[in-house]
């Protein structure tokens, strides 16, 4: 421990050089870290190949160091090399982010490495997802400006983070917040509460000479800028957010080098109250794909984010196929609607029941040629027309589900869903011909607790379909020992599978240890193949076979 | 605060982006006309220690069922078209989407030892199809991997740069009855190398007919195009997956590296050529690359 405080220690006078010892000794140091280490076996049925490294490894520790209002830190990441399904050009060891971030009055600094987010995200969001080994953070510098109560303005300029490198484009980025009763003095609960923002947002990267036949290439604009603009209104219950976001001409590889101008429009209501709230929501997307590299295909260097409006599915056969937006364009609404049935009642017996219902549509936006000779989205042209709201022929997405959670005492609680999904796994996985997923999908998940410490969790599931790789099943039985161990059994059958040499089963069996912030988990068993699509680039993440070791700690 | 205040703030804010996010509009039309010499240069009756053309290769890693690979093709002919003799293609077959499978429209085998090995090395195929390199460049960065879209800027912009230190220069001789080809590779270094480079010599073929999945209308039929012609496709490596290490050059001058190979029953020998480059083993760059008709008409 004293050598990683004089480590960070010394790192803080290299940034800042301007405390002194005795600065130091009054600050506080705080982090964590994760080592995900995974021993191959080959296993040919599944498609499981032979490793030559035999282990794969990707780790990661974040150290902080608080003092007052300065703050400082680093991460430190090895793949070594990374871990199947993870992007290779990972692999290496290094500090790729560092910061040093300080509070002058109204004025907050951020130099080195940071993550943003303007508004929902549409013209500009850094942010890091470890799982998916996904990071765009930006290098540079940041400010944030409150110069009164209910103003926030935020001012940055960067360059997005490619691996172990940085993409050519360099982002600038400014955003207003403005909360209309603060500014107006305004402290009435009783009235609704308006907040408006807006963003700016700019990269420049130098043009390049990209082919559009044998004799032309495209003349390719520098600077790509997007603005949005947002408003949320709040009161008691209610809720209204939205935000506008407008990109203008901006060709790249995700377009197709088309260069019509995109836009967003996110909008949603939501209503809550004790034991009841609602949400709906729509989001029509137009060529809204904002890269700091118009070459780039894959998942990096995505300066704007378009959320997705479906449910986050949790459970492993219903997360089996997720929607990925589409950023070229769709048009997606959701509605969800949660009720407790209340205690004391028929139904809602002596804890209540929970009811969660949700439903999500995405479909193609309509899209026509611009004139008679040119076909729809082709290279170097203004691509398309399209209108607002207008919806496209083509689902792409759909999800009608139910939740049902009920606590029938304090030693057992059950919770069912039903999930029925309509997947267009041509557009969403980049499989063109294959006939849309239908599946429909049972859950079952009971908890028995012992005593106040050992619990035991058992999970059927099921997906059922004609399409794909046919019918799942999986079963999952954990027992928890609190506050020190847990065992897990699970197993996934194939059993639907059309072609019955592929009726495999995936078995896993895990064991955990926390002792304090410290967790150590051991699971040995096998994964899945899958096709990721993103952007006209497909990645095979290959069937895996072996142990898996997680190790975590903070401090 | 006054609302004098809050709008002086405002308006700082708006003149500041305008100012700081200026946005190139670009107006129809979007595209300009570009020439480049593709003038095939006869040098067999002229002296070739005075004329060096810089050839670039340009390796696209492709599979039969890679559904935006038949896209990527296009490009990389398009760039032969518009560079005529300055580029050489490979196409790889390597990885998950190059598969062979047992029944099917995808019977067909492409893959190669040398091919899957690149791709292992280079980490092509980890990234997704289609992808490619040109020149091999910035291996020893994240960004030696790029989409068929970044190929012709680097092409032109390695293109710019004419200085040749090195030129390769093929000769054939193939004997129809046995299948043997023997190929000649005349190395000329035109400045001391300061380290070993390596030599490498591959077989390509083009014109191979079979199905290949597809999802762009604008490349052909979807989802199969059962009558693809797949191009350029690499087919063996003559001398290793990493090439003949050439040593002790001190002085510029020619080296000669001679092998034999003989082609397997199911290569079409008038469809085929030897393509050799020649690279740095540390950083892999390409420093020059030839090739030459197996069966020259």
């Amino acid at each position: 421990m004293r050598r990683l405080y004089t480590l960070v220690c010394t790192f803080i006078l290299i940034t800042t050089g301007t405390l002194t010892a005795q600065d130091l000794l009054q600050g506080r140091v705080s982090g964590n870290f994760q080592l995900d280490a995974q021993l191959y076996q080959a296993d040919s049925a599944i498609g499981a190949e032979d490793v030559s490294e035999a282990m794969l490894m990707n780790s990661f520790a974040n150290i902080n160091y608080t003092q007052g209002n300065f703050i400082a830190g680093l991460r430190f990441e090895s793949y070594l090399n990374p871990i199947k399904g993870y992007d290779q050009r990972y692999k290496g060891t290094g500090v790729p982010f560092w910061y040093a971030s300080w509070q002058k009055e109204s004025f907050g600094i951020t130099v080195g490495h940071f993550y943003e987010q303007f508004g929902s995200g549409m013209t500009l969001r850094s942010y890091e997802e470890r799982n998916l080994g996904y990071d765009n953070a930006i290098k540079g510098a940041r400010f944030i400006f409150r110069p009164y109560k209910g103003i926030a303005i935020k001012g940055l300029i960067g360059t997005q983070r490619f691996f172990w490198e940085s993409g050519p484009g360099i982002v600038r980025g400014l955003d207003g917040e403005f909360a209309i009763n603060d500014l107006l003095n305004i402290l009435s609960t009783d009235l609704p509460r308006f907040t408006l923002g807006g963003s700016f947002v700019s990269k420049y990267e130098p043009s390049a000479k990209i082919l559009v036949n044998s004799d032309q290439i495209l003349i390719l604009p520098e600077n790509v800028a997007a603005i949005s603009t947002r408003l949320n209104i709040h009161h008691k219950g209610f809720a209204i957010d939205g935000e506008y976001a407008h990109k203008y001409n901006d060709p790249s590889a995700i377009n197709n080098f088309i260069y019509k101008e995109g836009r967003s429009l996110l909008l949603q209501a939501s209503y809550s109250q004790k034991g009841f709230g609602m949400l709906l929501s729509g989001k029509v997307t137009d060529n809204m794909s904002f890269k700091s590299k118009r070459t780039e295909r894959g998942s990096m260097l995505d300066i704007n984010y378009l959320p997705a409006l479906t449910r986050q599915h949790a459970y492993t056969l219903a997360a089996m196929y997720p929607y990925a937006t589409q950023p070229n364009g769709e048009i997606a609404l959701q509605g969800q609607v949660n009720y407790k049935i209340s205690k004391g009642t028929l139904l809602g017996g002596k804890y209540g029941t929970d009811i969660a219902i949700n439903f999500s549509n995405v479909t193609s936006i309509n899209r026509d040629s611009i004139n008679n000779e040119t076909p729809i989205g082709k290279t170097g042209t203004l691509g398309y027309k399209t209108n607002y709201f207008d919806f496209g022929d083509e689902l792409y997405f759909r999800d009608f589900n139910i939740e049902i959670q009920h606590k029938f005492n304090n030693e057992f609680k059950a919770l069912v869903s039903w999930i029925n999904m309509h997947y267009n796994i041509d557009i969403i996985e980049g499989h063109p011909g294959e006939e849309a997923v239908k599946a429909n999908i049972f859950i079952a998940d009971v908890t028995y607790k012992f005593s106040s410490k050992n619990a035991l969790k058992a999970e059927v599931q099921h997906l059922a379909t004609k399409q794909d790789e046919g019918n799942w099943m999986q079963a999952m039985a954990e027992f928890t020992f609190s506050p020190r161990w847990f065992f897990t059994l699970m197993n996934q059958y194939n059993y639907g599978n059309d072609d019955k040499d592929r009726r495999f089963h995936y078995p896993t069996v895990a064991v955990g240890y926390t002792q304090d912030s410290n967790r150590l988990s051991l699971s040995y068993g096998k994964q899945r193949e899958g096709i990721i699509c993103v952007g006209g680039v497909c990645r095979n993440v290959p069937a895996s076979n072996g142990l898996s070791i997680t190790l975590s700690s903070n401090f | 605060m006054t609302f004098k205040r809050i709008l002086q703030y405002t308006l700082t804010i708006l003149s500041s982006s305008v100012l700081m996010f200026s946005c190139d509009k670009i107006n129809e039309p979007f595209t300009q006309k570009i020439v480049v010499d593709t003038s095939s240069i006869d040098t067999s009756n002229i002296d070739t220690t005075e004329f060096h053309q810089k050839r670039i290769l340009l390796e696209d890693y492709t599979g039969h069922q890679c559904v935006n690979c038949p896209a990527a093709a296009i490009i990389a002919h398009n760039i032969e078209n518009t560079f005529g003799d300055k580029v050489v293609v490979l196409a790889i077959h390597a990885g998950w989407f190059a598969k062979a499978t047992a029944g099917g429209d995808f019977t067909a085998d492409y893959n190669t030892v040398v091919g899957t090995e690149w791709d292992t090395y280079f980490g092509i195929s980890n990234v997704g199809n289609p992808f490619g390199m040109v020149n091999r460049i910035k291996y020893t960065t994240s960004e030696h991997i790029l989409s068929p879209e970044a190929w012709s800027t680097e092409v032109f912009n390695m293109l710019e740069d004419t200085v040749v230190t090195v030129d390769l220069n093929i000769t054939n001789l193939y004997n129809i009855e046995t299948r043997k080809l023997d190929t000649e590779i005349v190395v000329e270094y035109l400045q001391v190398p300061d380290k070993d480079l390596s030599l490498i010599v591959v077989l390509k073929e083009s014109g191979i007919v079979s199905p290949q999945k597809n999802n762009a209308p604008s490349s052909g039929p979807t989802p199969i195009i059962y009558d693809y012609v797949h191009n350029n496709v690499l087919r063996d490596a003559i001398n290793g997956t990493w090439g003949s290490v050439i040593s002790g050059i001190s002085s510029v001058g020619t080296v000669k590296k001679s092998y034999s190979y003989t082609l397997k029953d199911n290569f079409v020998a008038e469809n085929c050529k030897v393509v050799a480059f020649i690279y740095d083993e540390d950083t892999k760059q390409i420093f020059q690359v030839a090739e030459k008709e197996v069966i020259i008409e």
